[in-house]
């Protein structure tokens, strides 16, 4: 059982009803896990990397049109299963997700102890004195001394309230943890001190994480495999090291060229234009249209998913017969 | 996008458009519609300063019935309740027979009684011209029956006269003999001129139906003299709104009291949101002292009594409808919507726009009314038009306080008018029902419009 | 030497939190003694983190915020208590560049209006001039076919596209010094460096003086001439970008260069050394230096004294007791 996948995402599609027409946030995506790896998905905004880590922990918004696909974690489907089984089974027992901005939505009139020890409570049913001693634990794990637990949010600086969050992910041992920019509101050293306590929680703990963000610098902190996501699909899907050797699609080694870096001298270039919407899509390759490498088959049909080896795939003609 | 048209969503089509498109917006509309077309009718047909002379003046309805149902009420009511008949009878040169010394006119008019209720008065208005002495009159009814009865004989009195003859108590005497001459039985109820008139000679009170006269008789002593007689029996239903206890068509004061009722919500709206845009608008932006003196004088302001005080002033000065919006505008300006619109400013005011605004050099009161005031503009309408109904209302109250000048017909003043006389005890419940309805038909449309407007500006609302 | 456009010297700005009538009134020292000059057509990063006072020295020297002490000398003239009504020529020279394209335009102007704006404020042209003027801008910052783009209002834009009426606007008058504060945190990844290279050739081709707020490193490194590195309301390190980011010299600039992560796959596998802790609080900062209590190589001095500024090597300044 050493290497298997925990988490199979197939063929997985979300859309939106909005006044304006369907979005489809996430079209047909399909992917693995395996425990203890961390899953990158980097993208632009709007391309639909926020609603799919929402998705996979089934909070859909009010307006949601249309759910497809399978989910299945530990090898059962959860995307169908009904909504009170999946509260009380797998959401935040099996899978739990630090928020963008989580930090600033703690409660301002409650210990943060008692923010953390609430899932234990709530899930597992735990008296109030052993969840604070397991809640002081795992703050004691993201490095808040149990001086600091007994404390109001508002006391807190931002980093630690991002470990606050953080714990909170963690206290009922889920299995998969999605992290959905977790440092985006920090300043550099933090940021970078809350990716050293994910990083260690992840040795210490095999943890599994899917880590959602647009800074691809900061991915290479944490990831072990990349997903680039483009208007709602994943278009490369590879592991760290083929990400940065060989991108394979356009779009990737664009995204590769427009990350500043301190050290070494690359020339920085932009991409032209902006995401297209997602409430109508462009035909053919979605990309097509910023794409400075465009082939007239690109603008009629979508490309399929070329294996380029074991776990690098890319949705990009230019692979074809490579 | 060439040639494309550019809506911005604070063009009147783009707000047009989204408004259209919920059921409540549409329905707003249409009711607002109604009383646009309402109004430009009333502007139109019914001069004011005439409509408002007619309104006060104690001779123009002298025609009409006195309390009088509407008319479309009957088809409620399984009783055909008499029109007013009125006949027009003119004497001159043409129709006069010389007899001896004097000149001899008679004119008969046939009418058709078929109603199923009695008339409720009985007047004859005479215009005579004449030189030296009056002329005589005689009037005779023939009933179906073949029954030709003289009702009097009359020497008018001057050159504008008119009988009453449901209220001459000679001639109610006489016919009360007339009909128990006629009947065997003992009759249990008053014989009244009108009932002695129209009825069949019976026990039982019915009316006779069927085609009656009228002559009239008159006896000029010059054949250039001549003489009008307007011969009316009053009905008991009248108008599309019926009248008041002074005879005046309800109708006139509720058209009339559209576009006052309205500009008055309008003005007093419109005036008191703007005012206290730009009062929250210059204490949010400026601080300070300044801030602290409006809200501090807001404050007091809040607790002040409002209908007390308009009560007080209305026994000080005679407050008619214009000088009343100006004072109930006076005493809103510093009210609850300064304090929420401030509110509003104090988050503006921090936006990145108004920053980069001072950056590039625009005074404080460019920022205010360039930058500010219309951005605040959209989540303030909803309210304003949502407000319009209150001020319509606070019109009605004060009209019912006796706080307002008579003289203005306002939907509130009918109200008024029929509380004071007893509308509701006596049973005319057109009078106060259907100006209350208009009442809340107005309510009703802008709350609506306000409602969706607040949808279309708010879009938190919108997925709802 | 007359090449001078600004110059601040030991510039505060404390705001405060609560008046003192009878207490001890508490300041926010978010400025607190700050010296640097500027000549005409160079371009300076302000580095630090959030809560560093960046954002506040870049709009006191704009003089959005009234300075507490200190003086800003701009073409040598003293600004720094001028009132608003002596100020108008100020803002002429001026220009300011938002970190959020988003809120940084009125709503419910269109872009044409937005960009005529401070020109009727200063009078400039008469309406054909100034037609020419507003194109000319949208051509600059290649919103084209500018017909297109003049009547639109802003909600209708992409987030680079309202960035551009913002630089468009802030470069419309010509001024001498434009402040831009972060222009492109906001901004997705893929259209940050055309915002960044539209800024720099605008710089460039116009003369203009530039001071560049971030926090982002990365992104400053072929940006501009100078690099000022601030923390806790005190610029601890500045020098021209090539020898600050050859020599770094400050333990926390050293701190700040090793935070950012190089896309290197093999970051994963290792933690980093970063300063623990997080930047102080300003209303009662350190008596020192305000990095001694972070630093890994505090001394007894740099807890009892703040360090003096000293040009250690040529152009090169930093406050630090290590090399005094």
């Amino acid at each position: 059982m050493e290497n298997s996948d925990l988490l199979k995402v197939q063929n997985f599609s979300l859309s939106y009803r909005t006044r304006k027409g369907d979005v489809e946030a996430v079209n047909n995506i399909s992917f693995d896990l395996k425990k203890g790896e961390t899953l990158a998905i980097v993208g632009e905004s709007g391309c639909g990397k926020s609603s799919l880590a929402r998705g996979l922990i089934r909070l859909f918004p009010r307006n949601i049109k249309k759910v497809e696909g399978k989910i299945l974690l530990d090898g059962k489907d959860v995307l169908f299963l009904d909504e009170e089984t999946f509260r009380r089974e797998i959401r935040w027992r099996e899978i739990s997700m630090v928020f963008q901005g989580a930090m600033n939505s703690l409660n301002p009139v409650l210990k943060v102890v008692f923010q953390v020890a609430e899932p234990l409570m709530v899930h597992f049913g735990m008296d109030k004195e052993s969840a604070f001693k397991r809640a002081k634990e795992v703050l004691g794990l993201v490095g808040i001394s149990s001086a600091f637990a007994e404390r109001y949010p508002f006391e807190l600086s931002g980093g630690m309230k991002q470990r606050v969050v953080i714990a909170m992910a963690l206290i009922t041992n889920p299995k998969l943890v999605l992290l959905d920019e977790p440092t985006s509101a920090l300043d550099i050293i933090t940021q970078e001190n809350i990716m050293n306590l994910l990083k260690m929680l992840k040795k210490e703990l095999n943890l599994t994480y899917i880590f959602i963000t647009h800074d691809i610098a900061l991915t290479s902190e944490l990831a072990d495999r990349m997903a680039v996501m483009y208007a709602g699909e994943i278009v490369e899907i590879s592991p760290v090291e083929d990400f940065y050797k060989n991108p394979s699609h356009v779009y990737t080694r664009l995204l590769l060229d427009s990350v500043p870096t301190l050290r070494g001298d690359k020339s920085l270039k932009s991409i032209p234009g902006s995401p297209p919407s997602l409430i109508d899509p462009p035909s053919g390759c979605r990309f097509h249209p910023r794409c400075p490498l465009v082939m007239d088959i690109c603008k009629v049909k979508e490309p399929p998913s070329y294996k380029i080896k074991e776990g690098h795939f890319a949705k990009c003609y230019l692979n074809e017969g490579r | 996008m060439k040639g494309q048209e550019i809506i911005s969503e604070y063009s009147f089509k783009g707000i047009l458009k989204e408004v259209l498109s919920y059921k409540a917006g549409v329905s707003a509309l249409v009711i607002l519609a109604f009383f646009g077309v309402l109004i430009i009718y009333t502007v139109i047909s019914l001069p004011y300063n005439e409509t408002i002379a007619l309104w006060n003046s104690s001779t123009a309805f002298l025609k009409n019935p006195r309390n009088a149902e509407p008319v479309w009420w009957s088809i409620f009511t399984k009783k055909k309740k008499p029109r007013n008949i009125e006949l027009n009878i003119d004497i001159n040169g043409s129709d006069l027979i010389q007899e001896g010394g004097i000149f001899r006119g008679e004119v008969r008019k046939d009418f058709v009684y078929n109603y199923d209720d009695f008339p409720t008065e009985f007047n004859i208005f005479f215009k005579a011209n004449y030189k030296r002495s009056s002329p005589i009159v005689r009037i005779y009814l023939v009933r179906p029956d073949g029954d030709k009865i003289l009702l009097k004989e009359h020497t008018l009195r001057s050159q504008d006269d008119t009988l009453y003859l449901s209220n001459d108590f000679s001639l109610e005497n006489k016919l009360d003999t007339h009909v128990r001459s006629k009947v065997s039985e003992p009759i249990d109820f008053s014989i009244t001129t009108t009932r002695a008139l129209f009825m069949k000679y019976s026990s039982r009170l019915e009316v006779l139906k069927g085609d009656y006269s009228l002559i009239l008789e008159a006896e000029l002593e010059n054949k250039e003299d001549s003489l009008t007689a307007d011969v009316v029996f009053y009905g008991s239903v009248y108008g599309i709104a019926g009248t008041d206890h002074l005879r005046r068509p309800i109708h006139i004061a509720l058209l009339w009291g559209a576009p006052l009722d309205l500009s008055f919500g309008l003005g007093a709206s419109l005036s008191i949101t703007i005012i206290q845009l730009i009062i929250a608008t210059i204490s949010g932006w400026f601080g300070g002292l300044t801030d602290s003196l409006i809200q501090r004088f807001t404050e007091i302001y809040m607790v002040l009594p409002f209908l007390p005080i308009m009560i007080m002033i209305s026994l000080f000065y005679k407050l008619n409808l214009w000088s009343l919006l100006v004072v109930v505008i006076l005493l809103s300006v510093f009210g609850f919507g300064i304090k929420t619109t401030r509110a509003l400013v104090l988050q503006v005011k921090t936006l990145p726009y108004i920053e980069s605004a001072q950056a590039y050099g625009a005074s404080s009161w460019r920022i205010i009314f360039l930058y500010i005031i219309p951005k605040i503009l959209p989540p303030v309408v909803p309210g304003l038009v949502a407000s319009v109904p209150v001020y319509v209302f606070l019109e009605a109250v004060l009209s019912l306080f006796g706080v307002l000048d008579p003289t203005q017909p306002t939907w509130g003043r009918v109200i008024e008018d029929a509380f004071s006389n007893g509308a509701l005890y006596k049973g005319y419940f057109y009078w106060v029902l259907i100006p209350s309805f208009l009442l809340i038909l107005t309510a009703i449309s802008f709350s609506l419009l306000g409602f969706v407007l607040d949808r279309i500006v708010n879009p938190k609302l919108r997925e709802l | 030497m007359n090449n001078e456009l600004l110059r601040v010297e030991e510039l505060k700005v404390w705001f405060d939190i609560k008046k003192g009538l009878f207490s001890r009134p508490l300041y926010v020292k978010a400025v607190d003694g700050v010296n640097f000059a500027l000549n005409i057509g160079e371009s300076v990063s302000l580095v630090g983190e959030s809560g560093s006072g960046k954002t506040t020295l870049g709009k006191t020297i704009l003089r959005l915020y009234r300075p507490t002490s200190g003086k800003i000398i701009f073409d040598g003239k003293d600004i720094s208590n001028s009132d608003s009504k002596d100020m108008k020529w100020y803002r002429r020279e001026t220009g300011l560049v938002q970190q959020d394209p988003f809120g940084a335009l009125p709503p419910h102007f269109n872009i044409y209006r937005i960009l005529e704006e401070p020109l009727i404020i200063h009078n400039i042209g008469n309406r054909s001039e100034r037609r020419d003027m507003i194109y000319r801008a949208l051509e600059e910052v290649k919103l084209t076919p500018v017909e297109d783009f003049a009547p639109k209002y802003p909600h209708m834009l992409s987030g680079g596209q309202m960035q551009r009426v913002v630089i468009a606007r802030a470069l419309i008058m010509r001024p001498k010094l434009v402040v831009a504060d972060e222009p492109v945190s906001m901004l997705d990844a893929s259209v940050r460096v055309e915002i960044l290279e539209l800024l720099k050739s605008m710089q460039d081709r116009h003369k203009t003086s530039l001071i560049y707020i971030t926090h982002d490193l990365a992104t400053v490194r072929m940006f501009t001439h100078w690099i000022f590195i601030m923390y806790a309301g005190e610029i601890v390190e500045r020098a021209l970008t090539k020898e600050l980011l050859a020599n770094p010299l400050h333990p926390y600039t050293n701190a700040l260069l090793n935070a950012i992560p190089d896309p290197d796959p093999e970051n994963r596998n290792v933690l980093k050394e970063v300063p623990p802790g997080e930047p102080p609080d300003l209303v009662n900062p350190p008596i020192g230096c305000r990095f001694a209590p972070r630093c890994s190589q505090s001394k007894d001095i740099c807890f009892k004294e703040r360090p003096p500024e000293l040009e250690i090597r040529d152009k090169h300044w930093v406050k630090c007791w290590l090399y005094s």
